[in-house]
């Protein structure tokens, strides 16, 4: 499926609000030439901070759920299969 | 089976961060569970065949990933459109697993081609080597850095993001920054909690 601006921001809470807009991507903010710092990046590849903060991003989401740790059923399961293949190896 | 209490203890071991994993290959905390459950019964049942002195959890992960795989194929029989059926289920429950700062970010990774996502998680968040990478997928290293590339500039564009300037704040912070020197406004970008699409 191609991904469609419409697709993604219906998914989000902010979804109503954004349809009356166009996407923030095609938006080119009016920034006053003094807190522009230097688009010096390449249009293939990712700036350094750019990057950083997609790994940012990305460990938090996983470690969200690393942080859970071992459900008991996991904990539980591991138990019953020892006990299975010591009893019944099939 | 007898299981030696190290290896015992390393499979338990690698359960969160196969939790994690499976999340982000199926986007459903449900049945993640389930397919660590499935991944975990296959490992104990062959953990014969593991080498001892090699790594468990790409061993482990190398399971989960495969056993999904092919459910995914069965599934994609018949759910032609895959990629929206991910995000559909996405969809059904928002706040299951996460909070919610990291709902756009999960939204975005969930538009990514599966093979881009699974690199990029096992890279970028699970901490393997691209090598382990490419050995838990099943292909070469190349292969799996280009994969990482293309998921990373997808996310950025999906994100909005062509370079750090397009964090840019929003209206109420950007009152708070006007006062603010460059290297103040460059650390509140990087550091900032993401809400992209306002």
């Amino acid at each position: 499926m191609k991904i469609q601006w419409g697709n993604l921001t219906r998914l989000g809470q902010g979804g109503a609000e954004m349809t009356e807009h166009k996407p923030v991507r095609q938006q080119k903010p009016m920034e006053p030439a003094a807190t522009r710092h230097k688009k010096d990046h390449k249009p293939a590849k990712l700036g350094r901070e750019v990057q950083a903060r997609l790994g940012q991003q990305l460990r938090a989401m996983y470690d969200e759920v690393v942080s859970q740790g071992v459900p008991d059923r996991f904990t539980e399961l591991l138990k019953r299969l020892e006990g299975n293949g010591n009893k019944d190896k099939r | 089976m007898a299981m030696d209490e190290s290896v015992r203890k390393t499979v338990l071991g690698a359960v969160p961060s196969l939790r994690a994993f499976a999340i982000s290959l199926c986007g459903n905390v449900d049945r993640a569970d389930d397919l660590v459950q499935e991944t975990l019964a296959r490992a104990l049942a062959n953990i014969d065949s593991f080498q001892p002195g090699t790594n468990m959890a790409a061993w482990l992960f190398t399971i989960l990933r495969n056993h999904f795989r092919s459910e995914y194929r069965k599934r994609r029989r018949e759910v032609e459109d895959s990629d929206g059926h991910y995000a559909e289920t996405l969809k059904t429950q928002p706040e299951q697993h996460g909070q919610v700062e990291f709902r756009e970010f999960r939204e975005a990774l969930a538009h990514l081609p599966s093979d881009q996502r699974e690199a990029l998680i096992l890279v970028g968040a699970s901490g393997f080597s691209y090598e382990e990478t490419a050995h838990i997928c099943d292909c070469a290293v190349g292969t799996i850095k280009s994969r990482v590339n293309r998921a990373r500039t997808r996310l950025a564009e999906l994100l909005s993001i062509d370079s750090a300037d397009e964090f840019g704040p929003d209206e109420q912070t950007r009152a708070v920054l006007a006062g603010g020197g460059s290297e103040q406004r460059q650390r509140y970008i990087i550091f900032r909690p993401i809400s992209l699409f306002k």
